[in-house]
């Protein structure tokens, strides 16, 4: 690793998440736009976990992580849409995850 | 000094994401310094470029002898969602004074974008402090982990199977089923999931980004037929 590809890789990071926070920047994202980036921490956030839970696989088709992934994550979706406290859900849910890969191992 | 108040909130609703980024955090530490990175470079990188994806997919590729041109190119393909919660915070950002604009781009993060806006939909107003506090809770949790895993990589081998990123899935699994109101967020939570587990295998690491922006599309355009239809009611 040389010093110039870390600091190129810090500028880019940091482009990337600066660029539209520019006070030189005179773009202002129209009514569309703001209503299509609305949905989007509710399309990042599921783009992430889903993946962490369920994949494809070449031979054995749609596999899940393991059964502690999926009690955990169940448990989690059923808690927080019966309107449960949110850190509450996290606890409950970990617990749940944590028995599930110690009793199946 | 923001309200005491501020801080905790803050803190708290970013620690099960904190706990779960530990494992990834010595995790890069360690396989930096197995790369032939210095520790300083190794902590320099945590330090300055703040982002894990990127971060692992530099190292493996300094592994596999890669041309400093292609990291760089693959750092561009990996933090490209960024610019998308750049734009998101544009519109929270208007007021707020060149320095703080500054450092709220330095601890953008998958995690801190998605904290901040889960308490700006909640309380219907962003919070530059929230989002400051919780953005380098994280980074600061981040960078102890790097430390940790320079100094002792090679005794802590197993780490990241011991399932603390379950943490991660439970949070967001929270965060996203509790934005779920009306037929368009639950075609944005489908079109993104689906695309994403199916996607993952194609396009190893930007699938992130390419599914957000089907889920997102599908969700807009849901929105919008819902709303034609209502207007086709009214008259």
């Amino acid at each position: 690793m040389t010093w110039f590809t870390l600091l190129g890789m810090a500028c880019i990071t940091y482009l990337n998440r600066f660029i539209f926070l520019a006070p030189g920047l005179s773009y202002r994202p129209g009514e569309k736009i703001t209503r299509l980036l609305s949905y989007s921490s509710l399309a990042v956030l599921t783009a992430i976990w889903l993946p962490m839970v369920l994949q494809i696989d070449g031979q054995t088709g749609l596999t899940i992580t393991g059964v502690d992934y999926l009690l955990g994550s169940l448990a989690a979706g059923v808690l927080t849409f019966l309107r449960l406290n949110g850190l509450l859900v996290v606890v409950i849910s970990t617990v749940i995850f944590f028995s599930a890969r110690y009793l199946v191992g | 000094m923001p309200p005491k108040s501020t801080i905790f909130e803050a803190f708290i609703a970013i620690l099960p994401l904190s706990v779960a980024v530990i494992p990834w955090g010595v995790l890069t530490g360690a396989l930096s310094i197995q790369a032939g990175f210095s520790p300083l470079q190794a902590q320099c990188m945590s330090l300055l470029v703040f982002a894990g994806a990127a971060q692992l997919s530099a190292i493996t590729m300094v592994t596999a002898g890669a041309p400093s041109g292609a990291i760089l190119g693959s750092t561009m393909i990996i933090s490209a969602r960024h610019l998308l919660y750049s734009m998101v915070f544009r519109k929270h950002a208007e007021q707020l004074s060149l320095p703080k604009r500054l450092m709220l781009a330095f601890v953008l993060t998958d995690e801190m974008f998605v904290v901040s806006e889960a308490h700006t939909k909640q309380t219907g107003i962003f919070s530059v402090n929230f989002a400051l506090i919780s953005g380098f809770s994280f980074y600061v949790v981040w960078n102890v982990a790097t430390y940790i895993g320079v100094v002792f990589g090679q005794r802590l081998q197993n780490l990241n199977e011991l399932g603390l990123d379950f943490a991660i899935v439970a949070t967001f699994i929270v965060m996203s089923v509790e934005q779920i109101q009306s037929r368009p967020e639950l075609v944005t939570v489908l079109l993104s999931g689906i695309a994403a587990v199916v996607l993952k295998p194609v396009f190893s690491e930007s699938y992130i980004v390419i599914a957000t922006l089907i889920g997102m599309c599908g969700g807009y355009m849901a929105g919008a037929s819902r709303e034609k239809n209502n207007d086709v009611y009214e008259n």
